[in-house]
């Protein structure tokens, strides 16, 4: 009974460090006193501190102003950044949609990119060649999937990229603001995926400055405000203190 | 994703696809295709048997001077094609490293593999001409293997220490072309070991010892130019060579890999 009520994602105490290497001035005297001073860089903490348990069936949500630490959080959920400080612990497969980018080669053809950037997303080279037909019907790029991507609009950049990013249904899913790409169309056909993508998900993380989006998906809020969490609760409620506070 | 051993393995095959679409970008569009691996050493050879035969009438038939130079021009433009490329490989993919976990170390591994696919084909269109030219062929080629693979060892090791240091300084890729020119005159390309050993003396001879290109390129112009075996002594100070650099170029990675992202 205990193993089922792990929390799918935990961090304790979590940290991350940046290294600001400030140049306030280009000055030679103090370039020179630097180097003789040694001076070291400063450093900055993105996030500090940061508690989280995520339990199996809730959808998170992550507000707070900008540079708050929310795309810092996000990267250091995903597996992206190392924590400098605590512990996450990740039970299950994550997919992280922080921007869509795939790695294509220009000069390569639409298809051989899916297998390309299906393998930097950590799929294996049978998985993508079954989504292919998938994908390439999702994005409507049928007449160009043989051309080198360097010739596609880049509207048909995108649409590739995110039929390729959502062809595959993760237990976590981690989302920096909720994407949707190309024109009017396919907006609302991506917009339709992702929320597919989101009901199949076991845990959803969204990361969003639009607080109607964050009411109508989340169950749970976390408030960070300067690297630190503010307040871990219910989404009402952390949306109305969230509110109140940045009213005030 | 941390640059680990067991994150590599896992990730083999994003590494074997990074080999193929390199190799495959460089070729496509092209007429030729990948006919291009063949021309491009092809090229080099006609340039220096031009340059030496014709205009500098250096070497005869029985020691054709441009296959020599090829012996250690090919292993050396793996190392300087693989070193440059590396300081600039992080900050070329830096918006899909902020954006998908994936070990960064895969993406210097991959260059210095792709680099060698090349290097194998240039060395067996050497081994063509070696054997049109009428060198001896024998079982000494054999070494070609044992090299190759000394080679990637040497190269990937100093290329994961380049890739850190693209990133940490960046003034290190405007550097580098004047560091490898500076490497490729202390690297027996245009002359052979036993010219240093003539005119200088064992000693300095010791010291280009340890630059592991040296025995390497020697080791290929034992096996293709000479058809005999290099010395064991060389032997065993590549060995040992390859077995520092390789390991301390990924544990120097691991050591800076947490930051690596985050300096992009």
């Amino acid at each position: 009974m205990a193993a089922a009520k792990e929390p799918l994602i935990e961090a304790r105490g979590l940290g991350v460090r940046y290294w600001l290497h400030r140049r306030r001035t280009q000055s030679l005297k103090y370039r020179l006193l630097q180097g003789l001073m040694r001076s070291r860089p400063e450093e900055f903490w993105a996030l500090r501190e940061v508690d989280l348990r995520c339990h199996e069936g809730r959808a998170l949500g992550i507000l707070g102003p900008n540079g708050a630490g929310k795309s810092t959080l996000c990267l250091a959920l995903s597996g992206i950044l190392e924590p400098d400080e605590g512990t996450i612990t990740v039970r299950g497969k994550v997919a992280s949609l922080l921007s869509l980018s795939t790695g294509f080669d220009n000069q390569l053809s639409g298809r051989e990119n899916i297998a390309l950037s299906g393998s930097f997303l950590g799929m294996p080279l049978e998985l993508s060649r079954s989504l292919e037909a998938e994908i390439i019907e999702f994005a409507g790029v049928e007449n160009f999937i043989d051309e080198p991507v360097r010739v596609y609009s880049s509207g048909m950049r995108s649409r590739l990229a995110f039929a390729i990013a959502t062809s595959v249904q993760p237990e976590i899913l981690i989302l920096d603001e909720v994407l949707s790409v190309g024109d009017k169309a396919f907006k609302d056909r991506s917009r339709e995926r992702i929320e597919g993508i989101i009901a199949g998900s076991k845990l959803v993380i969204v990361v969003s400055h639009n607080m109607g989006t964050l009411a109508a998906l989340c169950d749970d809020g976390l408030w960070i405000e300067s690297g630190r969490a503010v307040m871990h609760g219910p989404i009402d409620e952390v949306l109305t203190a969230y509110r109140s506070g940045t009213a005030s | 994703m941390q640059s680990t051993v067991v994150n590599i393995l896992r990730r083999r095959e994003l590494i074997g696809v990074l080999v193929r679409t390199e190799l495959a970008t460089q070729s496509a569009g092209t007429r030729l295709g990948f006919l291009w691996w063949l021309i491009d050493p092809a090229l080099t050879m006609l340039v220096y048997v031009l340059l030496f035969t014709v205009i500098f009438s250096h070497g005869d038939a029985n020691a054709p001077f441009p296959l020599f130079v090829l012996c250690g021009l090919l292993p050396w433009k793996h190392l300087a094609t693989s070193l440059s490329q590396s300081t600039e490989l992080l900050r070329r993919r830096e918006h899909l490293l902020k954006s998908v976990p994936f070990p960064s170390i895969v993406l210097p591994l991959s260059t210095v593999l792709t680099g060698a696919v090349y290097l194998a084909a240039g060395l067996a269109l050497t081994l063509l001409a070696a054997a049109l030219w009428g060198r001896p062929m024998n079982g000494s080629l054999l070494q070609l293997v044992p090299l190759l693979l000394a080679q990637v060892a040497v190269v990937t090791g100093l290329s994961l220490v380049l890739t850190c240091l693209g990133v940490l300084v960046r003034d290190i890729s405007r550097l580098m072309e004047h560091l490898l020119r500076f490497g490729l005159y202390c690297s027996p390309v245009l002359y052979g070991l036993d010219t240093v050993r003539e005119r200088a003396g064992a000693v300095v001879e010791t010291v280009f010892m340890l630059n592991p290109m040296a025995i390497l390129i020697t080791g290929y112009r034992e096996a293709l130019f000479y058809g005999r075996p290099m010395e064991g002594q060389l032997w065993i100070m590549l060995a040992i060579e390859a077995a520092l650099l390789l390991p301390g170029g990924y544990l120097v990675y691991r050591h800076f890999d947490k930051r690596l992202i985050k300096e992009l």
